[in-house]
């Protein structure tokens, strides 16, 4: 039997208050999370329900782990703890809280896959050989033009290997990534059907004149309009007539700022490219594919264009559209959405635009394509 | 459910809490045990029914066993305690062991090329090595006649599987803690203790051992080279890592039997302060040490058949069994068991003082480079490493994890861990001699507690890119 003192009446207090303040630490966030409405949504996805208990689920455990989930979700201190927590990762120790976010100099960030994932894929054999994916694109290419469809496909160069200025120390595969990546340049030299994007980026590269975000991984207004410039006169030489117009800066959350819980929020150039004689219209906006029809008296890129990308080109609708007679992007998250086999049918060009660090998917996109035109 | 999750933090441990004082004192054991078995159902699931059966069929092979003791029959004790032991090693062996025999020692030395699926495909129930220790211990001290058994069932699966310790221990003898089984008292005294106790686990636990985590998988687990100076910062790391982590979990238990009214024995003492590798494991994981010295060493002769240096390489090699079932443990244990044979050949340590302290530090290290490393393969990489003097630039992906947060986790943890103790416990000569310092309590109540519960409530943040609804 343990030794238990006689208390003095200031060790009951405190001793009560120890207790006290650490069933109110515990019990306080948990009756709140259980009397509160269930959020809908939390970190930009839904949030995970209560499950529907059976035995089957039991006796497997997932009920638990969806209970977990559910409890997590809706803990009434959640949205604080990852504020204080962010907060004192970043701002105080300048750690980041998620291993694919890198931090860099100053405020940027870094999205670390970029490059570690085609070394990645090179060790599990998934990285192509440049000069194979370059005979099944000018295969894809061909059946393209079998189909009367003029195909292009470029490489979207990410942000660690252009803002260099402000990368951290340490970033794993990056050695063995650039390697890669430049053996790859090598194969996608300019060519009928390929555009370098990459080239044009470093070349216009510029530490005061960024041409990403500093706490997103994407281009900002800047290398929106360089991008969407190469890509128009590539496809269509001759269109792109205007220079472009540099308004006040705009501000927008970055996602790896988003990964790692802060606030994210920061400023960057505003660029129009006023073209007042082109009307351009929404004529589709379904999750996985937006379309645009332009008409005016200005120059646009002739039929229907279809771009199937990522995120780079799928957030620069805006400023890409008024260039095209008919626009349609397909995101390449809805793969298997039948819609977008049937929209890239119907076109007269297609681009394919992916991130570099996916070139190892390139080819099957190639080929799903050339699938879906024939 | 482990203790550092959302789940048992903010919505098992108040609710138990909640019901078990408010229920009437005779009540108390089976709030105990339905909490204490939901609690193993949310870890292990189907397996609950096994943990439940196995005890069922041992609670009544010991009572015959303890029935034909009374009756003075030595021979009906013998069979009835054999049939249990039997049956708990049996399911341990099975669980936890059958995989290993079947693929590491079966296909590699014998002429079967593939063992069946049942043999190979076994999933581990949590905390099997724990609980299993404990049935035998009730089997021996009941059996023996060490102590009376339980009055009830319930009172002796509570005894089993009382959640507190019920997946990573202290390994509580049933000889330790029958009293309380039987009655207790829930006295503020204990519960204030209690608090401080689980908050200096959990703050062990979340702020420091799975803060080193990163940086001990980086250098162990990330395979190719490393530099010397990484093999140091993942060998240091991994040290600190294993004690903060298991003895914060032991802190936890203990801290949560307080609350509860249990007063469970110590399992840590500061042991990388040892001036040998035998003080080392009077002060590591001490239960288990306990354990083997009670229901193995001695019963095999112990230090007097003039077998002990057999007894110790059996009490040892099996200890790096118990830890898990692959080569590295067992020569884990073998390498500790070796350590501790040539300081018994010369008188207890190999050096004193300061240099013991040092030289003891260094093997237990090195040892744990063996412990940790997947392969045996990997743990002679990592000492070529350290050996090497290869003194060129680490591994990003190592001086990635080895961020701010890590490095003051490595300072502050080896900083604590090397303090005297009376700088933050009580004085040694009270009887509650591991009882904190006021201002220590309050720190880790008022400070580290609420840390560790903003940490422990965003490990699974997890923000989506793009819009998932």
């Amino acid at each position: 039997m343990r030794f238990l003192p006689v208390l003095t009446p200031r060790a009951r207090v405190l001793r009560g208050l120890t207790v006290l303040w650490f069933v109110a630490l515990l019990a306080v966030p948990g009756v709140l999370s259980l009397v509160r409405d269930a959020p809908e949504s939390v970190e930009q996805r839904l949030a995970r329900p209560f499950p529907e208990i059976d035995v089957g689920g039991i006796w497997n455990g997932e009920v638990f782990s969806e209970v977990d989930g559910h409890l997590q979700d809706r803990l009434a201190i959640r949205d604080r703890a990852i504020d204080w927590h962010a907060w004192f990762s970043y701002e105080l120790l300048r750690d980041s809280t998620n291993s694919d976010v890198l931090v860099g100099e100053g405020e940027w960030l870094y999205y670390g896959p970029v490059f570690s994932r085609p070394c990645d894929d090179a060790a599990a054999g998934a990285w192509p050989e440049p000069g194979a994916l370059m005979a099944e694109l000018e295969m894809a290419n061909r059946r393209l033009a079998a189909a009367g469809i003029d195909f292009f496909v470029t490489r979207v160069v990410e942000k660690g290997f252009i803002e260099t200025d402000y990368l951290p120390g340490a970033i794993p595969g990056r050695e063995c990534t650039a390697a890669l990546q430049a053996d790859m340049r090598n194969a996608f030299a300019p060519s009928e059907f390929t555009i370098d994007l990459w080239g044009l980026f470093e070349d216009a590269a510029s530490p005061e004149r960024p041409l990403y975000w500093a706490r997103d991984t994407h281009w900002n207004d800047r290398g929106r309009v360089l991008a969407v410039e190469a890509l128009v006169e590539s496809m269509a030489p001759g269109v792109w007539d205007i220079e472009p117009v540099e308004g006040p800066d705009r501000e927008i959350v970055g996602e790896p700022a988003r990964l790692i819980g802060i606030d994210g929020l920061h400023r960057g150039p505003r660029i129009r490219l006023p073209r007042p004689e082109i009307t351009t219209t929404e004529t589709r906006r379904e999750q996985w594919i937006h379309c645009f029809m332009s008409e005016g008296a200005g120059a646009l890129v002739p039929g229907r264009t279809v771009v199937l990308t990522d995120s780079h080109l799928w957030r620069s609708e805006a400023l890409l559209a008024p260039w095209f007679e008919e626009l349609c992007l397909l995101n390449w998250r809805g793969e298997d959405n039948p819609a977008a086999a049937a929209t890239a049918a119907e076109a007269d060009r297609i681009l394919l635009s992916l991130s570099a660090r996916e070139t190892a998917s390139l080819a099957r996109w190639a080929d799903r394509l050339a699938d879906w035109a024939e | 459910m482990v203790f550092s999750s959302v789940t048992f933090l903010f919505f098992f441990l108040p609710a138990v809490l909640a019901v078990v004082t408010l229920a009437p004192e005779r009540l108390r054991n089976r709030v105990l045990l339905a909490a204490s078995l939901l609690f193993y159902t949310w870890g292990s699931h189907w397996f609950v029914v096994v943990l439940v059966g196995t005890s069922v069929l041992d609670w009544m092979l010991v009572a015959q066993a303890r029935a034909a003791h009374d009756r003075r029959e030595i021979e009906g004790r013998r069979r009835w305690l054999a049939a249990s032991i039997v049956l708990n090693l049996g399911v341990l062996a099975y669980f936890k062991y059958a995989g290993f025999i079947s693929v590491d020692i079966v296909s590699r030395f014998t002429p079967v090329d593939r063992p069946p699926d049942w043999l190979t495909d076994v999933v581990l129930p949590i905390g099997i090595s724990f609980f299993t220790f404990q049935r035998i211990s009730y089997a021996v001290d009941v059996s023996t006649g060490r102590d009376e058994p339980t009055r009830t069932f319930v009172d002796y699966l509570l005894y089993i599987c009382l959640f507190p310790q019920l997946i990573a221990g202290p390994i509580v003898r049933y000889r330790d803690i029958s009293g309380q089984l039987r009655g207790r008292v829930m006295t503020l005294h204990q519960a204030s203790d209690g608090v401080v106790r689980f908050s200096l686990g959990l703050a062990k636990k979340v702020l420091i051992a799975d803060t080193l985590s990163p940086v001990v998988a980086a250098v162990f687990d990330g395979g190719g080279d490393v530099s010397t100076p990484a093999a140091i910062v993942g060998v240091v790391a991994y040290t600190l890592q294993l004690y903060f982590d298991f003895s914060g979990y032991s802190d936890m238990a203990i801290g949560l039997g307080l609350m509860f009214g249990f007063s469970f024995p110590e399992n840590f003492d500061r042991p990388y302060t040892s001036h040998s590798v035998t003080e080392f494991w009077r002060r590591w994981l001490i239960t288990l040490s306990t354990w083997f010295r009670d229901y193995l060493y001695i019963p095999l002769g112990g230090s007097r058949s003039g077998r002990t240096y057999r007894n110790l390489a059996v009490v040892f090699l099996l200890t790096g069994l118990w830890h898990g079932a692959a080569w590295t443990f067992v020569a884990w244990g073998a390498l500790h068991g070796g350590i501790l044979l040539v300081e018994r050949l010369l008188g207890g340590r190999l050096f004193s003082g300061l240099a013991g302290r040092v030289v003891t530090l260094g093997l237990v290290m090195a040892a744990w480079v063996i412990f940790r490393a997947q392969t045996l393969g990997r743990a002679g990489e990592i000492f070529e490493a350290l050996v090497r003097f290869d003194f060129g630039p680490v591994r990003p992906d190592i001086a990635l994890a080895l961020d701010t947060r890590t490095m003051l986790a490595l300072v502050f943890g080896s900083v604590v861990f090397f303090l005297p103790r009376n700088v933050i416990s009580a004085d040694r000569s009270t009887p509650d001699r591991r009882a904190l310092h006021v201002p220590a309590r309050a720190a880790l109540v008022a400070v580290a507690l609420p840390a560790s519960l903003v940490v422990a409530s965003t490990q699974t943040f997890s923000p989506f890119l793009y819009f998932q609804f």
